[in-house]
């Protein structure tokens, strides 16, 4: 039938072309932070200076009696001469959170201030609450230039305010976006707590090493998003951004309200990665800070169940990001087109890490012109070269927060490469299915401990 | 937004693509305008010098015609060569040819195909002297010293006479100079060193004895990186470069003919024969080897270059930027004495580093500003051009001026008057392209390069009627056995030039077979 082996040639090569902007440009944005010297220089930043502007960092919180008092205590005490720490929790739902953060704010008058989540509403989301805080603080008529973004579990290095009151007045950006890095690697088996049960070491020695793989995939994947992705998109301006550690200039809050009537959207899966973009939109720059000893030091989801569920989200909000058509109104085409890039990037890498070597093995099968096998290896080769630079940032990390990889570790990665892309398509399958079925809710999986970056929007039912 | 708050960059985009595109080239000119006054008078010369008379010196010789017919074949035909591929070399040389072919209908605007190759390795060595003096500035150079290297380079006569020939050595020059001027970006980005890797694999895959220039490359690029950036910038390098050449070795492998096997050709067969059991050319260091015979050839054309070039090795001792270039040059020699097989254009190789370590050792001998150390420069620098403007012209005069029409060609053009096209020709490389593609020959002519050595043709062989061959391949012990039975039982019809550089036109006789 040599038509449709025509036919299979030919989408061979439209395939594989594909896949070839796609590793090349995902080469491109995850070595940003090398592509010159100069943007890998440790004085990048400069020294900050006294700090000047008043702020407020909002803390959503929602059944976090095991980690809030630590939390809000870290976040009080951080060097930075006039802000306010803005608990947000739901008294009748979550007393003992609540109970937490009133405590904090007796211990630490003048510094924490507990915000009610409204009780006029049966959904329980993050924007939400970030929007009742707003109003709360307009209403205390209480004086601020930024507002930042904490989640419950997140410990904020003492100098980050400094940093990013500095960054606001010298780049004059409407969003700092600092650094979010999670670190939990490690095959080694005393990272992980002891489980309950019979054979407790072993099980360990065992949870440690089968879940090595994609941990230190996630780990690098941070790595990679918040010192480069994130910075280069910040230079073109079309910014999704991370959800949390992140801070809005009160200018920059104030026009959203005047364009869209509220602050954060209160309907959409990633209003981060939405508010981005209408930053763009907007004409607001975003400064992306990544300074290892003050990134906001996280872990991955507990499961790989939970990596994939995480995924799953956020590969639907960029569906619905995408939807909205927001993009549309970025002031150039080249923007635009990056974009789409952008919100697509997820899936086109996925698809593009599973499909390299079936193209190849297609080709190779259809005895397609050598040309064409030629074409189709490229993409897979360019995969190669992706691991490659995975391990070399493994060692980088390494050395960067001084923990130590061991030889599994760097294993790990590179045979662990092509199952994450396996694990990433699973998720993008999973999300566009969602999507397509208009399960746009999302409830809150049983996954304690786990650290989303995200935001948690859960629609929880029943009664209150 | 109003237009007073706008960025410089942001008023630009207001404008037309024309005119960004107009005010774009108005400001490169206006940056480059010193270069341009240095280099494109140079330019010029360079391509007068070596254009005239490229059409009938020098004499024709056999790797032109085959990598000629090799792009024929890929333009027409679609396949590597006209006779079975036998990965002699890696195709790059020839796939460009026949790109710049396929763009420029470059074998029917040419009356001879070795015309067309002339006109490739005039391009070339215009963009390799380009090259030359990019590569000089990034070493350091002032415009003048960079001007100086680029002189050498472009009309010594030695290359001039083997920068007319169409050999690949000469179209991986410009990709192997283009990987260093890259690999010595000031910018030190990742792309500049990706791009050094890409170009450096389009030199190895274009000429692959080129590979053992890698050292050198990767010294310089070593070099010149920032700790900021090298693990980055050395991985994605080496990686894209090795992705690139990879393609060559993927290409045999999804063929079938990546390892040694019965009944096909292989690779890996044909490198371990071109290593190891080729004839050696003996060493530079042996009286009356093949190789110090060759060696005094070239220095007959031109000694300034190429000993020059040797004796200012050491200044690189004194500036760290030269040391791989010297490292470049000084691994080219080391090839010439190691007694293994040095092919006919190796020159070629020596010939911009040469010229840019000359150039180089007045660059150190003047090194700061101080006055007298600038005199001496100069008064060096003068004494090299004087030395080059007493022995060149001489030489470089019969090359530009000869009118004779090379003996080959003479002999293609009175078969193509007087040879029925139905006859079976046994002919010299350099003319199969314009019998098969100009004269239309039918059954094609047989190559006697690929007489004995392709199965193929030997199966199909059924006779001979014509010879058209130089005489010394009639007369040469390792000729073709098959050559040398027909030439018993032909007779010469016409005759062109004489000496073993002489061509003649054999009947043979048809109560012959072979």
């Amino acid at each position: 039938m040599p038509a449709l082996n025509l036919l299979l040639d030919v989408s061979i090569v439209v395939v594989s072309l594909l896949m070839l902007a796609v590793t090349v440009t995902t080469l491109a944005f995850q070595l940003y932070k090398w592509w010159r010297p100069e943007h890998n220089d440790p004085q990048r930043y400069g020294s900050p200076d006294e700090p000047r502007l008043p702020g407020v960092i909002l803390v959503p919180m929602r059944h976090e009696e095991s980690v809030a008092g630590h939390t809000l205590e870290r976040l009080a005490t951080l060097d930075h001469p006039d802000y306010w720490v803005m608990p947000i929790v739901d008294h009748p739902d979550d007393p003992g959170t609540a109970r937490i953060a009133h405590g904090k704010a007796r211990e630490f008058p003048g510094r924490v201030l507990v915000c009610p989540y409204p009780e006029d509403t049966d959904v329980h989301n993050k924007p939400i609450g970030l929007n009742a805080a707003v109003h709360r603080l307009l209403e205390l008529d209480i004086p601020f230039e930024w507002i930042g973004i904490a989640d419950a579990e997140d410990l904020f290095h003492p100098d980050l305010l400094r940093v990013v009151d500095y960054r606001f007045r010298r780049t004059n950006a409407g969003i700092v976006q600092c650094g979010v890095q999670l670190m939990n690697f490690s095959a080694h088996p005393s990272d992980l707590p002891m489980p309950e049960g019979r054979n407790p070491r072993l099980r360990r020695w065992w949870r440690a090493n089968t879940t090595a793989w994609w941990r230190a995939a996630n780990v690098l994947e941070y790595f990679k998003w918040f010192q480069s992705r994130l910075k280069l998109q910040a230079v073109t301006r079309v910014m999704p951004l991370g959800g949390n550690t992140v801070f809005f200039r009160r200018e920059f809050l104030d026009a959203l309200r005047q364009r869209y009537g509220q602050y954060w959207d209160e309907a959409c899966l990633t209003e981060d990665c939405k508010i981005g973009i209408v930053a763009s939109v907007l004409g607001y720059a975003v400064d992306v800070v990544y300074l290892p000893e003050l990134v906001t030091r996280e872990e991955t989801p507990a499961t790989l169940g939970g990596l994939v569920r995480q995924r799953v989200r956020w590969m639907q909000g960029f569906i619905q990001v995408f939807r909205a058509g927001e993009w549309l109104a970025l002031p150039t085409m080249g923007q635009r087109v990056l974009a789409v890039y952008v919100l697509g990037f997820q899936f086109f890498q996925a698809f593009t890490g599973l499909l390299a070597p079936v193209a190849l093995t297609l080709a190779l099968w259809n005895k397609s012109p050598i040309v064409v096998a030629l074409l189709a290896f490229l993409p897979l080769g360019l995969s190669i070269l992706c691991v490659a630079l995975d391990v070399l940032m493994l060692r980088e990390f390494s050395r960067t927060f001084q923990v130590k990889a061991r030889i599994r570790d760097y294993a790990g990665v590179i045979l662990g490469a092509y199952p994450f892309q396996l694990v990433l398509c699973v998720a993008a399958v999973w999300a566009v299915a969602r999507y397509a079925l208009r399960r746009n809710d999302w409830v809150k999986t049983t996954h304690h401990g786990t650290h989303l970056p995200a935001p948690d929007p859960e629609l929880v039912g029943g009664p209150r | 937004m109003t237009l007073a708050n706008l960025a410089p960059t942001d008023v630009r985009q207001l404008l037309s693509v024309r005119r960004r595109l107009l005010i774009g080239a108005q400001e490169w000119l206006r940056r480059h305008a010193h270069t341009l006054t240095v280099l494109a008078p140079i330019l010029v010369v360079t391509a007068l010098v070596r254009g005239i008379g490229m059409s009938t010196f020098p004499r024709y010789v056999d790797d032109p015609g085959t990598y000629l017919s090799q792009a024929w074949s890929l333009q027409y035909e679609g396949t590597l060569s006209p006779y079975s591929y036998f990965y002699d070399h890696a195709p790059a040389g020839w796939i460009q040819i026949a790109l710049w072919s396929m763009l420029t209908d470059g074998f029917d605007r040419h009356d001879s195909a070795i015309g067309f190759g002339n006109e490739c390795m005039l391009i070339a060595g215009v963009v390799s002297t380009a090259l030359v003096f990019a590569l000089g500035r990034r070493l350091g150079f002032s415009r003048w010293v960079a001007g100086l290297a680029t002189v050498l380079f472009a009309l010594s006569p030695l290359a001039v006479l083997y920068g007319r020939w169409t050999f690949l050595d000469n179209l991986a020059t410009p990709w192997l100079l283009a990987a260093f001027v890259l690999a010595l970006s000031p910018k030190r980005s990742i792309l500049a060193g990706t791009g050094a890797a890409l170009c450096f694999a389009m030199a190895a895959l274009t000429k692959e004895t080129l590979l053992v220039l890698l050292p050198a490359l990767a010294w310089a690029l070593w070099r010149n990186t920032d700790p900021r950036n090298r693990a980055q910038v050395l991985t994605v390098a080496a990686g894209a470069g090795a992705l690139l050449m990879a393609l060559y070795p993927l290409f045999a492998l999804f063929k079938g003919e990546l390892f040694e096997g019965p009944g096909h050709n292989s690779l890996l067969g044909t490198a371990a024969w071109q290593l190891a059991e080729r004839e050696s050319s003996g060493s530079l260091l042996t009286a009356d080897s093949p190789m110090r015979d060759l060696f005094s050839d070239w220095l007959a054309q031109d000694k300034l270059l190429l000993l020059g070039g040797l004796a200012s090795v050491p200044v690189a001792v004194f500036a760290g930027r030269l040391r791989p270039i010297a490292l470049t040059l000084v691994i080219g020699w080391l090839l010439m004495v190691r007694d293994g097989y040095v092919p006919f254009m190796h020159v070629i190789t020596l010939l911009p580093w040469s010229a840019l370590l000359i150039a180089g050792a007045v660059h150190v001998v003047a090194g700061s500003d101080r006055r007298w150390r600038v005199g001496a420069a100069a008064a060096l620098a003068v004494v090299v051009l004087a030395v080059a403007a007493i022995t060149w012209p001489g030489r470089l005069a019969p090359m530009m001026t000869t009118r004779d029409v090379p003996t080959m060609r003479a002999a293609e053009l009175w078969v193509a008057d007087n040879v029925p096209r139905d006859k079976v020709l046994v002919v010299h490389d350099s003319i199969w392209v314009d019998l098969v593609h100009r004269y239309r020959f039918e059954p094609r002519p047989i190559m006697v390069s690929k007489l004995d050595t392709d199965p193929a043709v030997q199966e199909r062989l059924t006779r001979i009627d014509y010879l058209v061959v130089p005489e010394w391949y009639v007369g040469n012990p390792s000729a073709s056995p098959t050559l040398v039975e027909a030439h018993k039982h032909a007779v010469p019809v016409a005759s062109f030039g004489d000496g073993s550089d002489g061509v003649r036109v054999y009947r043979v006789s048809r109560y012959w077979s072979p």
